[in-house]
């Protein structure tokens, strides 16, 4: 299967966290992608803190639709052109993809934990602070 | 079962998108698999409520 692109105008503002775009053919794409997502009451994060493996999203199995199918797909292409005028796309993350073209497979995998943190000992100097501090990882 | 699929002339004027998150796809063509999961946890152990101490260290370099 051969398919041609023609593509006029295309933006994008954020590409991240595994994400791919594509203009023209690809074979097989694999994207994976794991974040601990921490909200804090104040904005005081570690460097290197959080640890995959003390979270069992990061290792639990899922399930998986079969590889073969019942269906007999057959394409007949009349016509092999694909033409784009204009794509605008704020942001692409998590694994994902923007294709234009054609693709054999595509297997995309996101694993994200949201974590809430409240603080009960909040400093005062803190509670009005808009930025974001990083500090060392404590000994 | 038996699908036939007839690809005709493909014209796209103009697409406008806000976000493509979380293993999703935005795809202008063709393909034949996509195998696209997600798992997002949010329960409520993952609320915490404690002093300032950081999470557990990681093994980043």
């Amino acid at each position: 299967m051969k398919r041609n692109v023609f593509v006029e105008n295309m933006h994008i503002i954020n590409i991240s966290d595994g994400s791919a775009c594509i203009c023209g053919k690809s074979e097989d794409l694999h994207a994976y992608t794991q974040a601990l997502a921490v909200q804090r009451q104040v904005p005081v994060f570690y460097e290197d803190e959080g640890r995959f493996e003390d979270y069992p999203i990061f290792t639990r199995d899922i399930p998986k639709l079969p590889d073969s199918s019942d269906v007999d797909m057959d394409v007949i292409q009349e016509h092999n052109l694909i033409r784009v005028n204009r794509v605008d796309v704020l942001s692409v993350a998590s694994a994902s993809t923007v294709q234009i073209g054609t693709t054999e497979q595509l297997e995309l995998e996101a694993r994200v934990k949201a974590i809430r943190h409240f603080i009960t000992d909040q400093p005062k100097a803190l509670e009005r602070y808009k930025g974001i501090i990083i500090l060392p990882y404590p000994d | 079962m038996k699908l036939t699929v007839i690809n005709k002339e493909l014209h796209v004027g103009s697409i406008r998108v806000t976000a493509v998150s979380s293993s999703s796809v935005l795809l202008i063509g063709d393909t034949k698999i996509i195998n696209s999961s997600s798992i997002y946890d949010t329960p409520s152990e993952s609320l915490l409520v404690s002093p300032l101490v950081p999470l557990a260290s990681g093994s980043a370099p």
